[in-house]
Parts: C-alpha cells; sequence; structure tokens
C-alpha cells in the first residue's frame, strides 16, 4: 500500500535520516520506537511532506513518487490519501471542536457543509465528544483535544492514519482516554503508523514494531518478537531502559 | 490669560469638516495596509525570498528611522519631481503636479501603514503556534486557506488591543498631512488661528476633536474584543 525506499533527510550539516526502507500493508498497525533524535518524527513528516526528504522513493497505491522532487500534485495525492495526528494536537484554536473536523472536509475535499457536519459527527462520535462539539479548543482538556485531533484525521477517511507521538504532551491520567480511541482505531482495521512511547500499546496493539536508531532502522519485526527476543544489541538496551520492569522484557 | 470662545465654537464647527478627510486617509491606508502588512510582515519573516525580505527591512528601517514630518516633505517636495522625470522621459501626457496632495498624503500613509503593522502582524504570527498552519495543510487546505480561514483571524484577535493603538496614531499622524496642504483637520484650525491670532485656542479645539474620534476608536475596538472573547468564552461554562 504504501512503499519507500531510501529516505534520507538532512536538516544543515545533521544527517537525520541515513536511507530509510519502509513498507506498510493495509490493516497494518506500524508502531516506531526508538530513542529521542532517532528521526522518528522526521521520517513520519516525511511521509506526509510536512517535511521534504532530500531523496528517496515513495509508492503509494501504485503511483511512484522521486521524494527529492516531488511535483505538487504527487503532494496532494499523497495527503489525500493520508492524515496526521499531531503531538501537541495543533487544533484550529478560533475554531470549535465540530469546525476543526468539518475545515479540511469542506476545504480540502468539497465536501457539501451539511455532509460535512454529518460525517464530523459520526467522528466525534467515534472518539467520545459528541457532547463537546461547539467548544472551543481552549475549552477542552489535552486528552480531549488529541481526541478531537483523532477525530479530523478519521473524518477524512483516509487510507494511513500517521500518528506523532499523540499521548507524549498529555498529563499521565489523560494518556488512556487517547490510546483506547486509537486502539478502538486500530481495531476497526485502520492502517495506521505511530510514533511513541507507549510500550503497552506497541505490544498489543501494533501488527509490526520498528526500531529506529540514529537515522536508520535497526529492526523490524513483530511485538512478540521485538519484545522478547529482539535481534540487537541496541534494541534490547533501549528496551531494558524504558521497561524498568526488566523481567518483562526477555 | 482670557479664551476668544466664540472663536473656539466656530473654530470647532468649522474643523469638523476636516474630518472626513482625516477619517478618509486613516481609512485607506488601514484597508490597504492590513493585506499588505501580512504579507510584507510573512516576507520578512520567512527565508523564501530573500531579496524581497532585504528590501523590506531596509524600507521598515527607514519608515522606522526618519521622522514622519521629514517623510512628508519627501513624499510632498522630491516625490512628484521624480515622477514628472519619468513622465517626461517615458512621454507620458500626464500633469504630475495636478495630481492633488491629498493622492501623495495617502499614498505616504499606505506605505507608512503597511510598515507600521507589518511589525504588529509579525508579533501577531508569533503568538499563533506554527503547528496549525501544518495541520490545516495536512487537512488538505491550501497555505493561503491556512493562513486566512485559522492564522489570520486569530492573528487580528489577538492584537486587537495593539491594532487599537496603531489606528490612534495613524490617525494622530495624520494631522502631519496640513504640511503638504491637505486640508485635514489640523490644518483647518491652523488657517483660522492665523487669521485671528487666536493660536492656543484652535490647538485646544484641535486637541478635544482628536480626543473625541480616538476616544470613538478605542470604544470600537473595545466592543470588538469583548464580542470575541464572549465568542470564545461562551460555552465555558456548559
Amino acid at each position: 500500500m504504501l512503499e519507500v525506499r531510501g529516505i534520507q533527510k538532512h536538516f544543515g550539516d545533521q544527517h537525520i535520516l541515513k536511507g530509510i526502507d519502509l513498507s506498510i500493508e493495509k490493516g497494518d498497525v506500524t508502531v516506531i520506537l526508538g530513542p529521542s533524535g532517532s528521526g522518528k518524527t522526521t521520517l513520519l513528516r516525511c511521509l506526509n511532506f510536512l517535511e521534504n526528504a532530500d531523496c528517496g522513493e515513495m509508492t503509494m497505491d501504485g503511483r511512484k513518487i522521486d521524494l527529492g522532487r516531488a511535483s505538487a500534485k504527487d503532494k496532494a495525492f499523497v495527503k489525500d490519501r493520508t492524515a496526521f495526528v499531531f503531538q501537541n494536537y495543533n487544533l484550529y484554536n478560533n475554531k470549535t471542536a465540530l469546525e476543526n473536523v468539518t475545515e479540511g472536509l469542506i476545504l480540502g475535499r468539497h465536501m457539501h457543509k451539511d455532509e460535512a457536519i454529518k460525517t464530523a459527527r459520526v467522528a466525534l462520535d467515534k472518539v467520545g465528544l459528541s457532547d463537546r462539539e461547539n467548544y472551543y479548543p481552549s475549552q477542552l482538556s489535552g486528552g480531549q483535544q488529541q481526541r478531537v485531533g483523532i477525530a479530523r484525521a478519521i473524518a477524512r477517511n483516509p487510507e494511513i492514519i500517521l500518528f506523532d507521538e499523540p499521548t507524549s504532551a498529555l498529563d499521565p491520567e489523560l494518556i488512556e482516554e487517547v490510546l483506547s480511541v486509537m486502539r478502538k482505531v486500530a481495531n476497526e482495521g485502520t492502517t495506521m503508523v505511530v510514533v511513541t512511547h507507549e510500550m503497552s500499546f506497541a505490544e498489543n496493539v501494533a501488527t509490526k514494531v520498528v526500531f529506529m536508531d540514529q537515522g536508520v532502522i535497526v529492526e523490524e519485526d513483530t511485538p512478540q518478537v521485538i519484545f522478547t527476543h529482539p535481534k540487537e544489541e541496541r534494541t534490547f538496551s533501549f528496551l531494558k531502559n524504558i521497561i524498568h520492569d526488566t523481567d518483562y522484557v526477555i | 490669560m482670557t479664551l476668544n470662545y466664540e472663536f473656539m465654537l466656530e473654530t470647532f464647527v468649522e474643523s469638523l469638516k476636516g474630518i472626513p478627510v482625516t477619517l478618509l486617509i486613516t481609512a485607506i491606508s488601514l484597508l490597504a495596509a492590513l493585506p499588505l502588512g501580512f504579507i510584507m510582515a510573512l516576507v520578512r519573516d520567512g527565508n523564501k525570498h530573500k531579496i524581497a525580505k532585504a528590501i523590506l527591512d531596509v524600507y521598515a528601517s527607514f519608515v522606522r528611522g526618519v521622522p514622519m514630518i521629514v517623510q512628508i516633505m519627501l513624499m510632498y517636495v522630491l516625490f512628484p519631481d521624480i515622477l514628472s522625470l519619468i513622465a517626461k522621459a517615458l512621454h507620458l501626457p500626464i500633469d504630475i503636479y495636478g495630481v492633488p496632495n491629498i493622492a501623495y498624503a495617502i499614498l505616504l500613509f499606505v506605505l507608512w501603514t503597511t510598515s507600521f503593522l507589518s511589525e504588529t502582524f509579525r508579533a501577531g504570527l508569533h503568538t499563533v503556534n506554527k503547528g496549525q498552519l501544518e495541520a490545516a495543510v495536512s487537512n488538505g487546505m491550501t497555505t493561503f486557506q491556512g493562513y486566512t480561514r485559522i492564522v489570520i483571524p486569530q492573528v487580528l484577535t489577538n492584537m486587537l488591543p495593539v491594532l487599537c493603538t496603531n489606528t490612534n496614531t495613524l490617525i494622530k499622524m495624520t494631522s502631519l498631512c496640513f504640511a503638504m496642504s491637505v486640508i485635514e483637520i489640523t490644518a483647518i484650525a491652523k488657517i483660522a488661528a492665523g487669521n485671528n491670532l487666536c493660536y492656543v485656542e484652535a490647538y485646544l479645539v484641535t486637541a478635544l476633536i482628536y480626543i473625541i474620534i480616538c476616544f470613538t476608536v478605542e470604544n470600537i475596538f473595545k466592543f470588538m474584543e469583548r464580542n470575541v472573547s464572549k465568542k470564545y468564552k461562551r460555552l465555558a461554562a456548559g
């Protein structure tokens, strides 16, 4: 469904992505793990053209795109088929929860307003925020804001939803409500790529775990293998540091 | 010292006739400078258009660094000469010196206000996190739609108090237009003062008129601020 080959990205002198190959099948929930600075977020942003990769190749739905020379049409093609959930939600502060969802449908998809509202209500219902549709982001908790962010993504009915550390900015007690929405979305068969530090999500929901370090993919496998028998030393030491209960790993 | 009250009343009524000119210059300057100021702020804050950015930086420094009265004199004395030289060189049958002074005043104030507001907008753009624009674009909006629907409304809302000060500053600055023979509030009062040798009275009247105008503007902005905050807080209790 989505395949990328040899993605490279520099920021100034810094070589952030050093040739990433990744392939995502329909229905996959791919979790990307790795220490900070390993390039996880940059990779995710390159998949949605929020960042332009220096070079590499992308194949999406049979369309081949040279990432170093992607045209505006290529980018629109990919953006139309993907949705992004941001670490700090990035809701439109001047719009209500409902408008946050409808805005992109009306302007980007040229959907009729009534239809967009209907679609948005279904999405808000799915994230459990039907009763908050007229609230502005400033009136919502972080967890609720992120759920609106997820509703905004699923309302577009994208082929892939990209999650960039969706729970990192949240208070611990608010993390679960977002994760449970994500679990629900995953169980419906939505293709997801998730950058996260939530190991329980990676272990229980992911169909594939990718471990990145210093701009390369060190190892990728099913969560069972990654969490119990990682092949690479770096994967093992990372997981050991993150999961204090070391008996749990291996 | 006694004041000539009769003169004051007459001058007050007479000076009111200058208000349309003052407001015309102000309104055109603001309307033109709102979009232009935004574009200028975006270019100066961005990294894409390096040459335009360099030129606009110099321009902003010029507007900030040169006293208004000097800018007015340059526009009034030097600019028509340059224009007429150009017209002559291109054999254009235009009588530059026939252009009414108010046209030069409006041009100058559009340019001045653009630079002035661009600073306000530059500050305002920093109050809206860039992620909202990213979200808009990744949600299928164009960058233009992202700015006009998401970013700019927030910048304007956040900057309302500053825009109020900016507008009043602009209104008061237009009083210098008397120096280019534009007959607005100050010019009318000054002429009356000269004819009757009642300077103190004339300036008191002028001060009063500007206070009334600026007070009104202030209240219009306060009303807008209240309405905006009401909109955002409407459901907070619910």
